[in-house]
């Protein structure tokens, strides 16, 4: 567990996306048939594929959250959060470039909260770099 | 170096057991929950936006903004009432879900099946707009879409509304 005692960067950094991967699964896994509109309306998935996702993916955010946090199995969490991210930013920005205006359900299921899809993909680059730091630090610098 | 090599391996040993252990976590406690979602089947009929498979019944804004603006279309309402009485797109007519019945004709009688229908509710889930638009299809009209969040976007963008002062209380 050498990785997880790195810099106190490292260690706030994976504290804080872990959190937040847990508070953003929260309400999905509370709203199943609520998230799963949400992934439907995202036409991106097959139809068949959109109940499994809607089930699936707020289990695996808590369990890439807790992982982070309790710092456990971090190079295989940090390899699924960033494919992850890179998935999410990639979904957003496909349907902001092709016009559809959809919530983000990135947090919430709720339909009361507006989206701004700009902000969104901003929210997500900044995960996303949060991410590539803890991914870099284990994998690809020097001393790791 | 080998010691690099391992750390990759291990990674993506725990990636795959990290989905594993996700998806065995979530299909148990999707089957322990009363409201479980069907796994395997097509769950998509409860949002019921796509009909046939590769007809979409989605419409963006700025071609429901299109439609309007052309008068190309007619626009209805499917929230309640209520909901319509404080305030709707200009022009469109009210076809709430609880009494479809009685203003279904009122409201359809004058409308060619041909004619462009843009249907919306409030909310991005909102469902009474896609099954508003499904049974219009059914019912046949052919050309109706859904402007999904319809009333929230409409007023984020500044579009003709009509509110009715009376019944702001």
């Amino acid at each position: 567990m050498e990785i997880v005692l790195k810099t106190p960067l490292f260690f706030w950094g994976r504290l804080v996306l872990g959190l937040i991967f847990i508070f953003a699964a929260f309400e999905k896994i509370l709203n199943p048939a609520d998230f799963a509109g949400l992934v439907f309306n995202y036409q991106i998935l097959p139809d068949r594929l959109i109940n499994f996702t809607a089930v699936f993916l707020p289990w695996m955010e808590v369990l890439l959250g807790v992982l982070l946090v309790f710092g456990l199995w971090i190079p295989g969490a940090v390899i699924l959060v960033n494919l992850l991210l890179l998935i999410f930013l990639s979904a957003l920005m496909f349907n902001a470039a092709r016009g559809l205006d959809i919530q983000c359900g990135c947090f919430s299921t709720g339909g009361a909260m507006t989206s701004h899809v700009t902000l969104s993909i901003l929210r997500d680059v900044g995960l996303m770099v949060l991410a590539l730091y803890l991914f870099y630090n284990i994998f690809l610098s020097e001393t790791s | 170096m080998r010691c690099k090599g391992n750390k990759w391996l291990a990674g993506l040993l725990q990636a795959v057991g990290i989905l594993f252990i996700s998806a065995l976590l979530s299909l148990i406690v999707n089957g322990l929950r009363p409201d479980r979602l069907p796994i395997l089947a097509d769950g998509t009929s409860r949002f019921r936006l796509a009909t046939d498979p590769g007809k979409n019944l989605m419409v963006s804004l700025d071609e429901a903004k299109k439609h309007y603006f052309d008068r190309s279309a007619v626009f209805l309402d499917a929230r309640s009432p209520e909901d319509y009485e404080q305030g709707h797109i200009k022009g469109a007519f009210n076809l709430p879900q609880e009494n479809m019945e009685e203003k279904f004709s009122e409201v359809m009688e004058n409308i060619p099946p041909e004619r462009s229908i843009v249907v919306y509710c409030d909310g991005e889930n909102c469902r009474s707009g896609s099954d508003l638009a499904v049974f219009l299809l059914e019912f046949g009209f052919t050309h109706v879409k859904v402007l999904v969040n319809g009333w929230s976007v409409w007023q984020e963008n500044h579009l003709p509304v009509e509110r009715n002062p009376r019944d702001i209380s």
